[in-house]
């Protein structure tokens, strides 16, 4: 073997990077999630202050969603996986 | 006799619990194991909810595919591993010291990522449960029938309980 599939990989990656559109993570409205809970979860997955937690988990409770995080599409869809393995409702989108 | 079921010690976080109360946690747990780990047969409202899509938009099916062939397998695992780490404690209840008030009540001291996992269990358990139970908005009562009483009742022993696990430990 010549070349390393890794190096392969990372070039292919990065060219999808600069040609993507941001993408959008959508937190949904949901009758069963504790407010205080999902204030915990956004502190702990995205590293957000108590305030900027609490004001996203309002914004989702009162207009019924909120972004919650931006970025590249497979950035997204990792989030959107550690959202649903902590039960939160999410979703991703083309920035708009 | 205390009130809160969770508490802050030097040893960890001490959870506290009758015996009957075990009983149904350890039941409900094994039978939402159950439920996600059997293939289903046409669709599922509960493994809807556990087992959400990424993508809304339908131009994006081949994307949500991918995603989904990749993340839910592991959603799965997580979830098992969630429910059998919440289970296993239950079998390390114990009396407790006279000093803890507990009355009738055993105790059980739970590590970091126990703690964890019970916090994420009893979020998974609940929103099965109000999934089953149709609750639409928060405190509403949803499913009345008769059948449904009971698990109206756990479905609110769990919310007691999470809302206990967040403000003793978590927000404390």
């Amino acid at each position: 073997m010549t070349e390393s599939p890794d190096i392969l990989v990372d070039q292919e990656l990065d060219l999808d990077g600069l040609l993507d559109t941001p993408w959008v993570v959508i937190v949904w409205n949901d009758p069963v999630n504790l407010m205080s809970y999902v204030v915990h979860v956004l502190q702990k997955l995205f590293g957000y202050s108590k305030e900027k937690a609490t004001e996203l988990m309002m914004q989702v409770h009162e207009e019924g969603k909120a972004a919650v995080v931006s970025g590249r599409r497979d950035a997204c869809e990792t989030d959107v996986s550690r959202l649903h393995a902590h039960g939160l409702w999410a979703t991703m989108q083309k920035d708009s | 006799m205390r009130t809160n079921r969770f508490s802050v010690s030097l040893e960890g976080i001490e959870a506290y619990l009758f015996d009957s109360e075990a009983k149904v946690f350890a039941d409900i747990a094994a039978d939402l194991r159950a439920i996600i780990e059997t293939p289903a047969l046409g669709e599922d409202p509960v493994r809807e909810r556990l087992f959400p899509r990424a993508y809304l938009d339908p131009t994006e099916e081949t994307a949500e595919m991918t995603w989904a062939a990749f993340a839910h397998p592991e959603l799965l695992e997580s979830r098992v591993a969630t429910l059998e780490i919440l289970t296993r404690s239950l079998d390390r209840l114990a009396p407790a010291t006279p000093d803890k008030d507990a009355g009738e009540m055993k105790v059980i001291v739970l590590s970091p990522e126990e703690t964890e996992s019970w916090l994420k269990g009893l979020n998974d358990l609940r929103l099965a449960l109000g999934t089953r139970l149709n609750i639409s908005e928060d405190g509403q009562k949803g499913e009345s029938l008769d059948p449904y009483i009971a698990l109206r009742e756990i479905y609110d022993w769990l919310t007691f309980l999470q809302q206990d696990l967040l403000e003793q430990v978590y927000l404390s």
